[in-house]
């Protein structure tokens, strides 16, 4: 998982225990903590108690095995922002950290760009070269999710539990993915984008700039 | 049949045969008695006869209807009593019948004459007999049976009352109860043994099940974290550059094999939790808005597969059970209807108060429909389903006591689900 992030050139500390987490969450301000509920020495949501006694800014995101509604309920409630089941897409996983930070920090503009390419976040808006594309709702999910992980090659399940959760439980769905990625680089090259989505064999996709 | 009604049963036929043979004896002895005892007044008779005629009384005033004397000639020696039995009219005159007699002939010498002396007696009649010991002996066997009957209900209530007890708390025994199973106490040995046993029986298969329960709900759990590592690791293998076709088909295979182990782990540990009751959030809900929204919700996936898809749903049904649990079953049954289908097919969802049904055109089952609700049962063996759906499908329908049916019927699968329980 650091590896992966750190390729992005985002800065990763890792605490093994409970007690290296409150060490370095009182000493270092983070902008996301990915957060798994069972540590050796404590609960995480005990960290989580910690990291808002604190009044720390940063986002949280559980990380756990535990998929039961009350474990999630529990840690949104204690506010955590994000919840993510085991075993997790990293491609998933970075973009909801992407999504959490984007929170936090464009407060006021919560614009994502990638070249020609920008995405306003609040309005769900999509503009290439400042001319307005229409997208459904599945192509914007689709698109948010290749720039959160532009340069990567992001599997085809991954996107397709992306798009529909649970029921994309079906391996049909792979034909639906491709369906809407077709689409998405047609909409995109018709208002002068690049041709940035290449197909990698047999495994899934990749948003090259 | 009741066991104790058995031994009844049972205990009757042998008394049957019992006082059949002892109506014979009684009937038997009670004749040689008789017979006996009307000898016996014959010789009185005799005797008191015989001493009157030696006192001087003339022998023939004594003739009478049951007696008659002869004087034979003296060539006739004094014999001993011979009796006999004959037929001779009734004591009284005015009863014109043949009546069974016994007969005394003897042959005695007083004042140097030589009598022949017969004395007849009624004696009671065979048949009489029979039916004395007959009538006695039926009564006494129905006396006995009302009584065998009545005493067996009450010891079957009474005495009996522990093992029914056990048999009943066996009877609502459930392996995954926590509670430790107490069967009460009693007196009689053999129940108390028997109780002793079950209840160490119980109690171990309960342990054996909660640490297998234990054992499969740890190791779906915990194979989720090592899992999500392997997963994490094929991505990043994904990531790394010149990568040649062969390279990418391996991680490729590896990815999807992983993908699947983890989707049958977490099916598995949704089933053991449906098992272990853990959805209790019972509520009321509209089922009649969750079912339109989950169609709502597929109406993508229908359309990508031109899946034509109709409903009646009834208004405002209410039902009362875990909303989360629902949700699975309707997943489950919609993603069923969508894979199995066929191209340019339809599905057909139905709901009133009593179930609902959800019918979609497939091709034809290979095998019996009952059996696709068995775990890692599929109709065909490939590997792209995992094969869990409809035993958690139909999981849920047994913890909410709701009836469940699979049926092919016209070149449409029809799955039907009622909540009441299956006949």
């Amino acid at each position: 998982m650091q590896s992966y992030l750190a390729k992005e050139g985002s800065i990763c500390e890792t605490a093994f225990t409970y007690n290296q987490a409150i060490d370095k969450i009182i000493s270092f301000n983070y902008d996301v903590i990915i957060l798994d509920l069972m540590l050796p020495d404590g609960n995480g949501l005990d960290v989580l108690k910690t990291l808002k006694d604190e009044l720390s800014e940063a986002g949280v995101l559980i990380a756990s095995a535990k998929d039961s509604l009350e474990a999630k309920l529990e840690g949104l409630d204690l506010g955590a922002d994000d919840y993510i089941t085991k075993p997790y897409h990293l491609s998933e996983l970075n973009a909801r950290i992407k999504a959490i930070y984007r929170r936090k920090n464009f407060n006021n503009r919560k614009l994502l760009e990638c070249n020609e390419i920008v995405i306003d976040t609040d309005a769900c808006e999509v503009k290439v070269d400042a001319q307005h594309v229409e997208l459904t709702k599945k192509e914007y999910e689709l698109l948010v999710y290749f720039i959160s992980n532009q340069n990567r090659v992001v599997t085809k399940q991954s996107i397709a539990e992306h798009l529909w959760g649970d029921q994309a439980d079906f391996y049909d769905s792979f034909d639906f993915v491709y369906q809407h990625i077709k689409n998405l680089r047609k909409k995109i090259m018709k208002a002068g984008g690049g041709d940035y989505i290449n197909t990698i064999y047999g495994m899934g996709y990749k948003f090259n700039t | 049949m009741r066991l104790l009604l058995k031994v009844t049963l049972y205990y009757l036929i042998i008394t049957l045969v019992v006082f059949g043979f002892g109506g014979v004896m009684t009937y038997n002895i009670f004749e040689k008695q008789v017979q006996l005892e009307t000898d016996r007044y014959l010789i009185s008779r005799l005797w008191s006869l015989q001493n009157s005629i030696e006192n001087g009384e003339s022998p023939y005033s004594f003739i009478s209807n049951n007696l008659s004397i002869k004087e034979v000639d003296t060539s006739y020696k004094e014999t001993n009593f011979t009796f006999s039995d004959t037929l001779a009219d009734h004591p009284s005159p005015r009863i014109d019948a043949l009546e069974p007699h016994r007969k005394l002939i003897v042959v005695r010498n007083i004042h140097d004459k030589n009598y022949k002396i017969e004395l007849f007696d009624v004696i009671v009649e065979q048949d009489d007999i029979y039916k004395g010991v007959f009538e006695s002996q039926t009564r006494l066997f129905i006396t006995l049976g009302a009584v065998l009957v009545i005493f067996s209900f009450l010891v079957s209530t009474w005495l009996f009352r522990p093992f029914n007890l056990t048999l009943q708390a066996i009877k609502n025994f459930r392996l995954n109860d926590t509670d430790r199973i107490s069967l009460g106490k009693t007196n009689t040995r053999e129940f108390r043994e028997l109780n002793e046993i079950i209840e160490q029986m119980l109690l171990k298969n309960q342990l054996d099940y909660k640490s297998l329960k234990e054992f499969s709900e740890n190791a779906s759990h915990e194979m989720q974290t090592p899992l999500a590592v392997i997963k994490g690791k094929i991505e990043l293998l994904l990531q790394s550059k010149n990568l040649d076709e062969e390279q990418l088909s391996l991680i490729n295979s590896s990815y999807e094999s992983i993908n699947h182990l983890s989707k049958m782990s977490r099916s598995l540990s949704l089933l053991t939790k449906i098992e272990n009751n853990e959805f209790t959030n019972l509520k009321e809900f509209n089922f009649s808005e969750k079912l339109k929204k989950s169609i709502y919700d597929f109406n993508e996936l229908f359309d990508l597969k031109s899946i034509d898809i109709k409903y009646d749903i009834m208004e405002d049904v209410i039902i009362k059970t875990d909303p989360v649990l629902m949700q699975i079953l309707i997943t489950n049954l919609f993603q069923n209807a969508i894979r199995h289908n066929v191209e340019n097919g339809h599905i057909y969802v139905k709901l009133n108060k009593n179930g609902f049904e959800i019918s979609n055109s497939g091709k034809p089952l290979k095998t019996d429909p009952d059996s696709m609700f068995k775990r890692f049962k599929k109709d065909n063996q490939s590997g792209e389903t995992i094969g869990l759906g409809l035993a958690i499908v139909k999981k849920i329908c047994a913890v909410n006591n709701f009836g469940i049916n699979y049926n092919y019927k016209n070149g449409d699968h029809i799955l039907n689900v009622s909540f009441k329980p299956n006949e």
